[in-house]
């Protein structure tokens, strides 16, 4: 699978033009000094050598060294996964905290006002994309009325911004899978059992609705992990955030293929990562699953 | 013949249509005519750009640049939506934004639909190592995040509607040949294709005329919740400064160059969102009731 994700990554970048062109201004230098870089990098060996030591350093750990910062690849990565692991924490939190709350109540109130408004703003919440949400929490929060730096890391508070323009897009999705399902779920005949024997309405929810809808809300929050990572290329880019999205873009701009190449095979392993992770998850919340 | 051959065959023909046009009759609910009224606005502004705008969209007039909006259509004196560094009519920037979006997203729908559907009904029809391989491809690009596919594609070629349309259509092919080889799979076992081989039909007859007919209310579906993604894409890749040319009024560039502007002329900014917004809202209300409508279990 990641070697798969990882050639089609090698095939992509080396369409992408041409490394030496971007380093060495055409003007200023003499062919020779061309072909040595050449040399030194590699590039003058042919493409099938070239994926031969890609491929052959990828299976010992090594992504091979930047062409910008001369320095191995792997490192300059792993500094940047980090951030980019807490921005979408952040945002997968903000999803989880707000989304699902909002869903069951507009389940449990269905057709009510709150019902209404709660459906319409996760339908917004979809339509809205992360680079208009993000300029527009910028200019409300942060230059209208100064409650919210404008970008950067460091401080809870820049997290904010970034966090919740990447988090509004699964929130608004997990409200309305949660009001689907819990809709569902209300009519069962366990929750009946459930209130009869006197259970009151919120161990009710908690204990039998929620459990039961849990399966999907895992399920989607691991099919948004790839859209989370798109969207932070964007939310990263927007805020400045120095992760591994932004990386990639700068390293794609510059032609540096090593770099460029490690950090995608780096999202897509936690892409990879966060999906058998919700695998995993299913044999912990349904005892059915396990025995399968 | 047989008769319960032809009985079969009979069933098969109405399968669809009669399921369809008997949910359409009952269904027309608030939301689709909202979303329809959005989608007709949306595609009405890309149509009559010329007649619709009230200035073209590269009149510059410097010396009243980034003028706030103000209210009343654009007459002599103002701009409804503002104006922009150069003086240039915001409203009528994003009219014309209109047709690029439009073009863009619907090319690129187009691409993918056919290439996917292709695919994936050969894959699902015949099997074997070819469906195997191609499987195989599906994983490997849904594992992608289908943004970064399409910036690193846009670094190859020069940016022009038709390569914009060709690279989202490559990044997101993947959604029919999944849904569309499952689906075959499921039409393949279904008793008027049995019923067809019976009477002697080849391959190539039952896929244009069995299998193909049964998918197309699933691929608009599909079509139609990608024309919104699209949208979105086309404007996240010259957001991020990998679209068209600056200077030409898509609405990511023009978002990306009122991003400069946030502090002092916010309008720069939140009217294309809004444009944006607009459209695949429109689309997605569409979207959703044809959903309801064609397979309320489709999950995309």
């Amino acid at each position: 699978m990641l070697l798969s994700v990882s050639s089609v990554a090698f095939a992509v970048l080396r369409f992408t033009g041409d490394p030496v062109q971007m380093m060495l201004p055409p003007e200023e230098t003499t062919p020779e000094q061309v072909a040595r870089l050449r040399h030194l990098l590699g590039l003058d060996k042919p493409v099938w050598v070239q994926y031969a030591d890609f491929l052959r350093n990828l299976a010992t750990g090594n992504l091979g060294e930047s062409y910008r910062y001369g320095t191995p690849v792997t490192p300059l990565v792993l500094a940047r996964v980090p951030a980019t692991l807490e921005l979408a924490g952040a945002a997968i939190a903000v999803a989880v905290a707000v989304g699902i709350p909002l869903g069951v109540v507009s389940a449990v109130r269905k057709d009510s006002i709150l019902d209404v408004f709660v459906s319409s703003v996760s339908f917004l919440g979809i339509a809205v994309p992360v680079f208009w949400l993000g300029p527009v929490l910028i200019l409300l929060c942060a230059v209208r009325v100064h409650w919210l730096p404008t970008s950067g890391i460091g401080t809870w508070q820049q997290l904010v911004l970034p966090a919740v323009s990447l988090g509004t897009y699964p929130l608004a999705q997990l409200a309305r899978l949660v009001r689907s399902d819990v809709l569902d779920v209300l009519s069962e005949d366990f929750v009946r059992t459930a209130r009869s024997k006197g259970l009151d309405e919120r161990a009710v929810l908690t204990r039998h609705v929620l459990r039961k809808s849990a399966l999907s809300i895992i399920t989607l929050v691991g099919l948004n992990v790839g859209v989370l990572m798109g969207g932070a290329i964007i939310t990263e880019t927007i805020f400045a955030w120095p992760g591994i999205g932004r990386l990639v873009v700068q390293a794609i701009s510059f032609r540096d293929f090593p770099l460029a190449q490690g950090a995608v095979v780096y999202i897509a392993l936690i892409t990879v990562m966060a999906n058998f992770l919700v695998d995993l998850s299913y044999g912990l919340l349904d005892p059915r699953v396990r025995s399968t | 013949m047989n008769t319960s051959v032809i009985a079969v065959m009979e069933r098969r023909r109405s399968f669809i249509l009669r399921r369809v046009a008997h949910r359409f009759g009952r269904r027309v609910t608030l939301r689709a005519v909202l979303g329809f009224v959005l989608v007709a606005a949306f595609v009405a502004a890309a149509l009559s750009a010329p007649w619709l705008a009230p200035r073209a969209p590269d009149a510059q007039d410097i010396t009243r640049r980034l003028t706030p909006p103000r209210y009343g259509w654009a007459g002599a004196s103002g701009f409804a939506l503002g104006s922009d560094q150069l003086g240039r009519d915001v409203l009528s920037r994003i009219i014309y934004g209109a047709r690029i979006s439009l073009s863009v997203s619907a090319l690129a729908t187009c691409g993918a639909a056919v290439a996917g559907t292709i695919l994936g009904t050969l894959s699902g029809f015949y099997g074997g190592v070819a469906d195997q391989v191609l499987m195989r491809v599906v994983d490997v690009q849904m594992a992608f995040p289908y943004l970064l596919l399409a910036i690193a594609f846009m670094l190859v070629v020069p940016p022009s509607i038709p390569n914009i349309a060709i690279v989202l259509a490559i990044s997101g092919w993947v959604v029919y040949a999944r849904i569309v080889r499952i689906n075959t799979l499921a039409l393949r076992e279904r008793e008027f294709v049995a019923a067809a081989y019976a009477i002697g039909a080849r391959n190539r007859r039952i896929l244009a005329g069995h299998i193909v007919p049964n998918l197309v209310p699933t691929m608009t579906v599909l079509a139609t919740t990608q024309i919104a993604q699209f949208i979105v894409a086309e404007a996240a890749l010259s957001f991020l400064g990998l679209g068209l040319p600056p200077g030409v009024p898509s609405w990511g560039n023009l978002m990306n160059e009122g991003r400069q502007y946030l502090d002092s002329a916010w309008w720069l900014e939140v009217f294309p969102g809004c444009a944006i917004i607009v459209a695949t809202a429109g689309v997605g209300l569409l979207g959703d009731w044809l959903r309801d409508i064609v397979d309320p279990h489709l999950h995309i």
